[in-house]
């Protein structure tokens, strides 16, 4: 949730509209958000339906990505799935945003102690690698989406403040800025006017590959059986319950992994045509 | 011992889930029926890491297994389960008048050091093994024991017992030199010295991912007929099963103990050892909550779980239970009326309760391991169909027993297991912590259990455990699941092995077949 | 900068890097008091009788005042005592001591895979930019960083070590060959999501060098091939990753938490989901300390160098 580099995918190549691999990513994202509500009808299977005459079938035209070891679909499960896992890492990147501009904008313009505050408080998180200050958190809070959501908070707002900070140094000296001011526009104003357009380009950017990464990190923890507990469904939960069968029985582990790659992919598309739009 | 047996140890050390029947076993683990291996030594992969070195401190499936390839016991589990054998002790006579036991040792017997085992070693054994923190308990009815020559030990009783044959082949039970070998506790729990088939050599990393590495001892009692025969044992602990399981496939480990279901249906029928099933899988329900304390709701949640169901996941490493006691353990007996799947009855139970309000339960248990994980999701389905909706708790072992100890669950999952050929192993348990944690009346199994011990006689002691298991299911608060079997991974140049239902096996007997010329 | 300059600079980030350790260690002792349930039980165990838990509390201070607490923590973490594992086999001390070495050698061959991947991709990529290679490149980095790491692992040992035979299924070695072998995987799992990173500034670097005056100059000057590579153009491009460092250290560290979980080596981080999944409070809190220090540490190094290396950092 540190997204305190440059990532692949965010980059000043080609300009262009952006459209096509924005639309490509957010259509694929939304279907599967779609899809993860009518898992059930769609797939013609209940996700949390055990059969036990029919464990462990392979994939097939009944069930596309086969059965579990309790004879559950794989597919139906990969959808519900998908309805935990989105909301999730959507959430594990915007909820820390916002946190960051606000501390950001405040760290900005309040120069004194308060400032201060915020950036070695910055420091101190950043102390932490991010996996560690999850997996100390959930510790503290017991598994759950709900101490996820709190770790990612707590970890990824940083980036955010650092560069919304940034922008509001520069931009507070420019001439502008000062004119607003000077004719009495109140802070709020500023902030919204001038500061938040500038700053808001690249944090949305950020927010994009922040969506890989807290994805990546929920289904980690889920792995490790510090995340989402069943029934809960949850793509890192459903590799860890498939991992004793990888060798005979691999389609149990392998399709939730392919969904993970799948989004990543999404969303890389998504932040890729928005950078391009955003430096037009 | 047994003791509630850590949930981790008895889960790892017991046989669960999957064994779909067919369409599996394709495993290639050890290659072949004239697989070789390169050097004479054994790979041990486990899950479960030893409790420490010392027998007192024995607990878990790691130190039921290694303790004896250490120390050596008296007395030795007979491979079928059936009794005890001899061990460093040649015979054994009982005395019930005088409350007294007088074991003759075998003369070849030595310890890793080169000096012989004598009766004074054995009576200093004893008397350290009363006197031990943590499992001093279990021998409460020793009073003293003495060497009345090189090769003989008398052990006075404070009370009639014939548990104590079958105390002697646990894990606890581990035969030190008199006064350490002149050294301290602690020096000699770094680098012990015993008389078991091999010699401790190090034991690296202790913890979850520890190695523990042992040598032959050349002084082993059975060093004439040619045992050991392996030069070296390494065990390694990881806590990830399906990772071994893919380490034992790729011929990295030679052994796997606490085989589960999950892993052995990848390996073929030889690879794959599984004795008969003989640890128990039970619910607990806390009678002390108030929906719990209606028997009517009690006897329907019993009633409502497909047994069949739960063993068919784990097909050929589980069976149906039909009382509360491990099976294929000598004096256990069945209830007079076995478990039934009736979901007819249970729903007429369900409306026979004084409160009619809907039921919601939690379900507490062991969340590391896949099989239990895959059992806990159907019983909440199976009790889904007469309206008791079902919470899963996972946690931890130590979490696991905290909440029972302190009463603090509705529903509660545990493994009561014999390591020793006697149901009142797991009957003192069950005695001592699950009847007053579930709110159970034990008037009748205390009553029960002193009659059982005492006796001698099979006929008595069978009346003794068939009334255990009737009150139980009269009352309720403990339900059987399942009976699992601890099974073994075992590659295919590996001779000699034998599972016994015990958690512990023979490693002395164990040969590879060695690549030879060429 | 100058030499004294550059003393100074040192001394003074030495100095600022006091008070965050002295905030970490009162965050890490914080843990105690945040932690849910009585600490005496926490470290007792749920078996423990009432009389030990009332030593247990003497022992551990616990009816002292708060401040005094903390100051008897600081003096047991100067000592080296961070008390025993749940089940009181093992000191933490002991536990960390054996797993350090483990994590270590992960990170260095994982840094030596994620340069030579970064720096070859980066290369190619950089050569035509937006050509195939670069836009494949690109692609392939994407997926990289969206695959998780753990299950990259799963698949390895499947896919790779159990068919070849040629690495470990798991596990450490006890002989520097061996140990070699047994962190090959793990660090590649690892590389593959960290690579991405270094490899977009790298490429980036190595475009904007070849675009500079002096690039043009060496050209012009007869300078071609690997010699203009190495000499004009990694030389420069390689400033700004070397910022990065810290931050890139931080991130191996963060996922060799979970790589060593997947592999099943006995370093800090399988102890540190060991002990959250055994809710063993003393091991959580004795690794933390150790994690933020290092990450601490790196970032002071890393600040360091940078000011030795590069010419335009602030005195």
């Amino acid at each position: 949730m540190v997204a305190l580099v440059q990532v692949p995918g965010r980059r000043r190549v080609r300009r262009g509209s952006g459209s096509a691999p924005l639309l490509t990513g957010a259509v694929l994202l939304a279907l599967l958000l779609a899809a993860s509500f009518a898992a059930g009808p769609l797939t013609g299977h209940d996700p949390a339906l055990t059969d036990l005459t029919a464990r462990f079938r392979p994939p097939t035209a009944e069930h596309w990505f086969g059965t579990d070891q309790l004879g559950r679909d794989v597919f139906a499960r990969v959808l519900v799935a998908a309805g935990t896992d989105l909301p999730l890492a959507l959430l594990g990147a915007v909820i820390p945003a916002l946190i960051g501009i606000v501390l950001g904008a405040l760290a900005g313009y309040a120069r004194g102690w308060l400032g201060t505050a915020v950036m070695r408080l910055a420091d101190l998180i950043q102390a932490f690698p991010s996996y560690i200050l999850l997996i100390v958190l959930v510790f503290l809070l017991g598994p759950g989406g709900g101490s996820f959501l709190v770790g990612a908070a707590v970890g990824a707002w940083v980036t955010y403040a650092r560069l919304v900070r940034g922008v509001v140094l520069r931009l507070r000296e420019l001439d502008y800025v000062r004119a607003a001011q000077a004719a009495g526009l109140g802070h709020t104003r500023v902030l919204l006017r001038h500061v938040l357009p500038n700053a808001l380009p690249q944090a949305v950017v950020y927010a994009a590959s922040d969506i890989v990464l807290a994805l990546s990190y929920l289904a980690a923890l889920s792995y490790l059986g510090l995340g989402i507990q069943a029934p809960g469904i949850e793509w890192g939960q459903m590799i860890a319950e498939g991992q004793p069968f990888l060798r005979n029985q691999w389609w149990v582990s392998v399709m939730p992994g392919l969904a993970i790659i799948l989004v990543g992919v999404a969303v890389r598309l998504i932040a890729g045509g928005l950078e391009r739009r955003l430096q037009r | 011992m047994n003791k509630w047996t850590k949930p981790a140890a008895a889960i790892a050390a017991v046989a669960l889930v999957a064994g779909c029947g067919s369409g599996t076993g394709t495993g290639t683990g050890g290659s072949g029926t004239g697989a070789v291996k390169a050097s004479n030594d054994l790979v041990i992969g486990r899950t479960v890491a030893v409790d420490g070195m010392s027998g007192d401190s024995c607990y878990g499936a790691g130190s039921i297994s290694t303790m004896p390839m250490i120390y050596g016991n008296l007395l030795t589990n007979k491979p079928d389960g059936s009794g005890v054998q001899p061990g460093i002790a040649a015979s054994y006579d009982y005395d019930a008048t005088a409350r007294t036991y007088t074991f003759h040792l075998r003369e070849d017997a030595g310890f890793s050091n080169g000096s012989p085992v004598t009766g004074a070693d054995v009576a200093f054994s004893f008397e350290q093994w009363r006197d031990g923190k943590t499992s001093g308990a279990y021998y409460d009815m020793i009073k003293s024991a003495e060497a009345t020559d090189a090769h003989t030990v008398v052990v006075h009783l404070t009370r009639a017992d014939t548990f104590l044959p079958a105390l002697l082949t646990w894990c606890t039970s581990t035969v030190y030199p008199d006064r350490y070998a002149g050294m301290t506790p602690e020096q000699f729990f770094a680098k012990p010295i015993g008389a078991g088939p091999f010699t401790f050599a190090s034991w690296q990393n202790p913890g979850p991912s520890e190695t523990i590495t042992l040598k032959k001892n050349p002084h082993y009692y059975d060093a004439a007929k040619g045992q050991p025969s392996i030069d070296t044992v390494v065990v390694k602990t990881s806590a990830d099963a399906s990772q071994q399981m893919l380490a034992f496939q790729g011929g990295q480990l030679d052994l796997i103990e606490g085989l589960t279901a999950d892993e052995g249906n990848q390996l073929t029928t030889e690879q794959a050892r599984i004795p008969k099933p003989s640890q128990a899988r039970d619910l607990m329900l806390n009678s002390k909550r108030p929906a719990l304390a209606d028997v009517n709701l009690r006897k329907a949640i019993s009633a409502a779980i497909d047994r069949n169901a739960l063993a068919s996941v784990q097909q050929g490493y589980v069976v149906p239970a039909e009382g509360i006691l491990p099976i294929n353990v000598p004096n256990s007996v069945p209830p007079t009326e076995p478990y039934t799947y009736d979901l007819a009855a249970a729903k007429a139970l369900m409306a026979q309760r004084a409160d009619q309000k809907p039921v919601t339960l939690t379900l507490g248990f062991e969340g590391s391991s896949s099989t239990v994980k895959t059992m806990v999701q159907l019983i909440r389905d199976q009790l889904a169909q007469i309206g008791v909706e079902v919470t899963l708790k996972p946690s931890d072992s130590a979490t696991v027993y905290s909440q029972g100890s302190s009463g603090d669950f509705d529903m509660l999952i545990s493994d009561p297991s014999a390591i020793s050929p006697t149901v009142f192993d797991p009957i003192s348990f069950v005695l001592t912590a699950w009847y007053p944690w579930t709110g159970a009346d034990t008037a009748l199994m205390k009553d029960k259990f002193t009659v059982g011990t005492s006796s001698t006689d099979d006929a008595v002691k069978d009346a003794a455990v068939r009334a255990i298991q009737d009150d139980a299911r009269a009352q309720s608060t403990v339900i059987g699941l399942v009976n699992m079997s601890t099974a073994f991974a075992v590659a295919d140049y590996v001779e000699g092995f034998t599972a016994t239902p015990f958690l512990s096996y023979d490693a002395a007997a164990i040969r590879i077949r060695i690549r030879t010329g060429s | 900068m100058t030499g004294r300059g550059r003393f100074r600079f040192v001394g003074k980030r030495l100095l600022q890097a006091i008070p965050l350790t002295l905030v970490l260690l009162l965050l890490v002792f914080a843990m105690l008091k945040v932690v849910p349930g009585d600490p005496a039980l926490q470290v007792a165990g749920p078996r423990a009788s009432a009389a030990t838990l009332e030593a247990i509390r003497v022992h551990l201070g616990l009816d002292q005042p708060v401040w005094l607490q903390f100051v008897h923590y600081l003096g047991r973490v100067v000592t080296g005592d961070l008390g025993t594992t749940a089940t009181g086999s093992t000191k933490v001390s002991t536990l960390i001591a054996s797993g350090t070495p483990v994590t270590l050698v992960l990170l260095a061959v994982s840094t030596v895979f994620t340069v030579l991947i970064a720096g070859a991709t980066a290369l190619l990529a950089a050569r035509r930019p937006d050509g195939l290679a670069d836009r494949l490149i690109n692609v392939v980095a994407a997926f990289g960083v969206g695959v998780p790491t753990f299950w990259l692992g799963i698949v390895l040992l499947a896919g790779v070590a159990l068919p070849t035979g040629a690495f470990p299924i798991g596990g450490w070695g006890d002989t520097p060959a061996t140990v070699l072998r047994a962190a090959v995987l793990p660090a590649l799992a690892l590389s593959v999501s960290v690579a991405p990173v270094l490899m977009a500034s790298l490429r980036s670097g190595i475009v904007e060098a070849r675009r500079s005056e002096y690039h043009a100059a060496a050209q012009a000057a007869g300078v071609r091939g690997w010699t203009l590579t190495r000499r004009f153009v990694l030389r420069n491009a390689a400033v700004p990753p070397v910022s990065l460092l810290a931050a890139l250290t931080t991130l191996l560290l963060s996922g060799a938490v979970v790589v060593e979980s997947t592999f099943g080596l006995p370093g800090l981080g399988l102890s540190l989901t060991q002990a959250a999944q055994n809710r063993d409070f003393n091991v959580i809190q004795g690794l933390t300390l150790v994690f933020s220090l290092a990450v601490v540490a790196v970032n002071l190094v890393g600040d360091v160098l940078v000011a030795l290396l590069d010419p335009r950092v602030e005195v």
